[in-house]
């Protein structure tokens, strides 16, 4: 049984997830809509731990999003 | 638009899970491409950046991952005017895509996550601020440098801990590690996140190896894998593993 104190794993796969998605892989060109290193999305590894990662990614994300997206989803 | 998920040499074209979908729903398709197919999805314009979506977008990697072969995944949010537009950008990198396929043939990542064991050990690092510190009250600076102090002591046995938990795993994986990178940190948690590039047929053998390492009470390693080899797909001068984007021409 996971004590209350313990990191979510769950949590720390998700972070790992988004972070290989949003910024690894092969980068062909095209309309990249993402900028992660100009936002707070990869402030999400210490968000992850700490916080809700659900809602704080949602948070993050969609805020992001409205910011970039409107400008540069091509 | 078309959404690029990820290219796989031509012969899988034919593997592909029937139904598949992608971002909204929508049905994957192949676009043949040189000798490399690449799967994407049509999407509307202003498809909104969400962790489902992100999800979405792995899982039809990982679907690609799932046929036997070694996809190479695209990084999430490149997205073509049509399929002309595709596969005239993925058909002017055609010589670097089919070497790099032939490069990750039969690996998979897997990624080793080494971080403190609770979220008390992660809060104990936090960073010390003079403002928690009423500089009314008496000593309040001769606290705030003990703290500082103390802080760093904890701080740096941490790291020494979790570098030579690192070591230790990376003598494990050695017999099996085609390509290694340990990701930069990119917040100040003593978080280390560590892909290596190894042969699919060696998965089990090297998660018994990882497991066999001895993590001590404060530290946990989480084992991610295998799935496609987002860290060692770099074309062109972009380093493998590197954070932050790099824009194509």
């Amino acid at each position: 049984m996971q004590n209350d104190d313990e990191i979510d794993p769950e949590e720390l796969v998700l972070g790992d997830l988004l972070n290989h998605v949003l910024d690894k892989g092969v980068v062909i060109g095209g309309s990249v809509t993402i900028s992660v290193a100009d936002i707070d999305l990869l402030v999400l590894d210490l968000r992850l731990l700490l916080t809700s990662v659900e809602t704080a990614l949602r948070h993050g994300i969609e805020e992001s999003s409205r910011t970039l997206m409107g400008g540069s989803a091509g | 638009m078309t959404h690029l998920y990820c290219l796989l040499a031509a012969h899988v074209r034919s593997s592909m899970p029937p139904g598949l979908t992608g971002l909204s729903g929508a049905p994957v398709r192949a676009l043949s491409v040189s000798d490399f197919v690449a799967w994407v999805s049509d999407v509307d314009r202003g498809l909104p950046l969400t962790v489902d979506g992100v999800r979405t977008h792995d899982g039809v990697v990982e679907a690609a991952l799932s046929t036997g072969a070694t996809p190479i995944p695209a990084r999430y949010g490149q997205r073509f005017a049509d399929d002309e537009a595709c596969v005239g950008a993925l058909r002017s990198r055609a010589d670097s895509i089919s070497s790099l396929l032939t490069s990750v043939h039969e690996l998979v990542e897997m990624t080793l996550i080494v971080t403190p064991s609770t979220s008390r050990m992660v809060r104990e690092l936090q960073p010390v601020v003079p403002e928690m510190f009423d500089p009314a009250t008496a000593g309040a600076g001769r606290r705030y440098l003990e703290t500082l102090r103390r802080r760093e002591t904890v701080s740096g046995a941490i790291q020494r801990l979790s570098d030579e938990l690192v070591e230790h795993l990376a003598a494990a994986a050695e017999p099996f590690v085609r390509r290694a990178v340990q990701h930069a940190p990119v917040t100040p948690i003593p978080l280390r996140t560590i892909s290596h590039l190894i042969p699919r047929s060696t998965v089990a053998d090297y998660r018994r190896a990882i497991d066999a390492v001895k993590t001590g009470s404060s530290r946990r390693v989480l084992v991610i894998g295998p799935r496609a080899p987002y860290s060692f797909c770099a074309l062109g001068a972009e380093p493998a593993g590197a954070h932050g984007m790099n824009l194509a021409d």
